[in-house]
């Protein structure tokens, strides 16, 4: 019994340890299909969990609401129910009429062509700021195009699978834009910071930031457009033997609680 | 079969709904807390699998390295080897395990990330995602023990 025991276990660290091997190779090569196959797998999943989870959440208020309703004027009620059930879906079309009116704003200002996407799954994990969105490349999404939430710069596509792609948000450490100050026009890159934040680097302390300016992406970017608003200069300060500012800035997109972006065509 | 409807649902809260209540940029771990209370159990089901299963899936969703498959897997196969000398009641272990390993897990992960691959990871964040994530595990920990203890059993 003792023997078989022993036989099972040194089984088992043999699995952990090709198991692990697997897993380094594959971090290490990084064969590109993958993420995207599994994705593809995952994602019909994650949809409906999503789409579940976005009815549940609009549930309590809804049964709350039928909950008052009374046997003795039921017609009435019925009419009242009728009515709340048409001001909602207005409240539904003229929120999303308030939305494509930013993102008209959005095309007319910056000339871009944007595509709506829905974010569908969050990494999950504290170290990385990655969303999963509902458009792949079946939509014509393609690694490396920018995106945007209604308030200015969300990231950039990383990966695409038919359904589906990944987006690293702009909050997370690994992101990088070029970037000027709005207002002095110092240029710098802007890098994240989890969980929310986002700090400028390499702006020379003969600049002129200051708390309260805005920073925009800058033409020098490859990737992004010009002039879309990244955040605001929270805390600019500079030492005297520093070479740089350490400048802080609080984005303009909530990356907490983003739930729709636009994918720059 | 009911295991793997439970970690596909468990995937799912994961990934689709738990980020939505994330506080302060931490979320729980349902996956680790799975794997550390289905190791302890006598389940029949294989725990190694499972662990690596159920860590690669959480790693599709991210960039980069495969941490999360090599954290359960080491995870599991740890708590494996030194079960035997648990002696007692199953649920305060798993209670212990979870508010010890999911501190470890952290710093493994955020060690590998900033040692390997350059990625800066500030020290108050650490901290506090350390915190709040260890006390997020160890409230859902009591959750789905009985329901672990269940499947086991199947």
């Amino acid at each position: 019994m003792i023997k078989f025991q022993s036989y099972r276990k040194r089984k088992s660290y043999l699995q952990a340890v090709i198991i692990i091997i697997l897993a380094i190779v594959l971090t290490v090569t990084s064969p590109f299909y993958i993420r995207p196959l599994f994705s593809a797998v995952l994602y019909p999943f994650q949809w409906s969990a999503a789409a579940v989870w976005n009815g549940l959440a609009g549930t309590p208020a809804f049964l709350a609401k039928l909950a008052n309703l009374s046997k003795e004027n039921a017609l009435l009620k019925a009419e009242n129910q009728e009515l709340k059930v048409k001001q909602l879906s207005f409240d539904e079309l003229k929120t999303e009429n308030n939305r494509l009116r930013q993102v008209l704003n959005f095309n007319s200002a910056y000339g871009l062509r944007l595509m709506p996407a829905q974010v569908v799954a969050k990494s999950g994990s504290p170290w990385f700021s990655i969303v999963e969105i509902n458009k792949g490349s079946k939509a014509g999404i393609k690694n490396n195009m920018a995106v945007l939430a209604e308030q200015g710069l969300a990231g950039k596509i990383i990966e695409v699978s038919l359904f589906s792609s990944k987006v690293l948000l702009l909050n997370d450490p690994e992101s990088s834009v070029a970037a000027i100050d709005a207002n002095s026009r110092d240029a710098g890159v802007v890098a994240g910071a989890l969980p929310a934040k986002l700090k400028m680097k390499y702006v020379g302390v003969e600049g002129n930031v200051k708390a309260g300016d805005r920073v925009i992406t800058s033409n020098l970017s490859s990737l992004f457009p010009p002039g879309i608003p990244i955040g605001v200069v929270e805390k600019a300060a500079k030492k005297e033997h520093d070479l740089f500012y350490n400048i802080e800035i609080k984005p303009v997109v909530d990356f907490l609680k983003l739930e729709e972006v636009y994918i720059v065509l | 079969m009911i295991l793997l409807v439970y970690s596909l649902i468990i995937l799912l809260v994961q990934t689709v709904v738990l980020p939505r209540w994330a506080f302060l940029g931490a979320a729980p771990d349902l996956i680790l807390v799975s794997v550390i209370i289905l190791s302890i159990l006598p389940a029949k089901q294989k725990k190694l699998y499972y662990a690596a299963a159920m860590g690669f899936f959480q790693d599709i969703l991210l960039n980069g390295a495969y941490l999360n498959t090599i954290t359960k897997v080491s995870v599991s196969i740890i708590i494996d080897t030194f079960k035997d000398n648990f002696i007692g009641n199953e649920y305060r272990s798993s209670m212990l395990l979870v508010l010890a390993f999911t501190p470890l897990v952290l710093i493994a992960e955020a060690a590998a990330l900033f040692f390997v691959f350059d990625k800066q990871i500030g020290l108050f964040y650490l901290i506090k995602t350390i915190i709040l994530t260890t006390a997020y595990n160890a409230l859902l920990a009591a959750v789905l023990f009985p329901v672990l203890q269940k499947i086991s059993h199947e």
